[in-house]
C-alpha cells in the first residue's frame, strides 16, 4: 500500500492507496506508524484509491480514532469506494467515523 | 498454479506451511479460483475478506504446522475448506458480535465479518483437525 501524506493548514490530507490487509499491517509498520504520528491533527483519510480492507485495516482505523480522541485531534474518511464501504457498514464502523 | 477456464473449474486442493507469509499465495489462489468460476468482483472481495480473517486466524494463533485449502463450485456456490493440525478452535461457537460500538468490541471482528459475507460457515473437529467450510453464493 503506498500512503500519501499532504499536509495542508487546516486539515492534512492522508491518502491510501491499494489495499490494507494482515500483509500491510505486518510489513508496512513503519509508513502507518507515520499516520498515527499526525492524530493530534485534523485528519481527512482520503480512501479513493483503497481497494480493499479486511479486520487488519479496520484495527488500524480503531488505532488511529484513539490516538486521535487521546491528542485531540480530528479524523474526517472520504471517499470511500462501494467495496470498502460494506465492510465499514458490516463491522459497524461506519457508526463510529465521520464518513462524507 | 494454472486452473483451465472451463466451467465449473474442478476442485483445487493446495497444502501449505501454517506460516504467516502464506496468506498472499492462498489469495492469489482464491482469486485465481474465484475469478474462474464467475464470480464478480464485488462478491470476490468480500470472498477474499472472509478468507483473509480465517485463515489469518489460522495462521496466527493455530499452532498447527500446515494448513490445506480446498476450493471447490458446487451448484453455483464456491465452497472454501480449511483443515489444520492445530489446536481445536470453533469460530462458529464464537459468542455471536453485534457490529463493533465500541473499542472492547473489535476482537471479534474477523468471525463477525465471515459471518456477514459467507452464506454458510460449518465447522468440524475430526482426527485432531479443524475443518472450516465457508459456502459463498456466486449470485452475490
Amino acid at each position: 500500500m503506498k500512503i500519501n501524506i499532504i499536509p495542508n493548514e487546516k486539515e492534512t490530507r492522508v491518502c491510501l492507496i491499494g489495499e490494507l490487509d494482515t500483509t500491510v499491517t505486518t510489513t508496512q509498520v513503519e509508513d502507518l506508524n507515520q499516520v498515527l504520528a499526525l492524530a493530534d491533527k485534523a485528519l481527512e483519510i482520503d480512501c479513493e484509491e483503497l481497494e480493499y480492507i479486511s479486520s487488519a485495516g479496520l484495527r488500524f482505523f480503531m488505532q488511529l480514532k484513539r490516538e486521535s480522541e487521546a491528542k485531540g485531534g480530528s479524523i474526517r474518511i472520504t471517499h470511500l469506494n462501494e467495496d470498502v464501504n460494506d465492510i465499514f457498514r458490516m463491522s459497524g464502523f461506519h457508526n463510529l467515523f465521520t464518513i462524507e | 498454479m494454472t486452473i483451465q477456464k472451463t466451467s465449473p473449474v474442478q476442485p483445487v486442493t493446495l497444502r501449505v506451511p501454517c506460516h504467516e507469509d502464506q496468506w498472499p499465495v492462498l489469495r492469489k489462489a482464491i482469486h485465481t479460483f474465484g475469478l474462474c468460476n464467475g464470480i464478480d468482483k464485488k462478491g470476490l472481495k468480500k470472498l477474499e475478506v472472509a478468507a483473509e480473517e480465517a485463515i489469518v486466524n489460522i495462521l496466527h494463533y493455530s499452532q498447527a504446522s500446515e494448513i490445506e485449502l480446498k476450493m471447490k463450485n458446487e451448484k453455483l456456490k464456491i465452497i472454501l475448506t480449511l483443515t489444520d493440525n492445530g489446536i481445536a478452535f470453533d469460530p462458529t461457537e464464537h459468542v455471536p458480535n453485534e457490529k463493533a460500538t465500541n473499542e472492547r468490541q473489535v476482537g471479534g471482528l474477523g468471525i463477525h465479518l465471515i459471518r456477514q459475507i459467507v452464506d454458510e460457515l460449518h465447522y468440524e473437529r475430526k482426527e485432531n483437525k479443524n475443518i472450516l467450510r465457508m459456502v459463498k453464493s456466486l449470485n452475490c
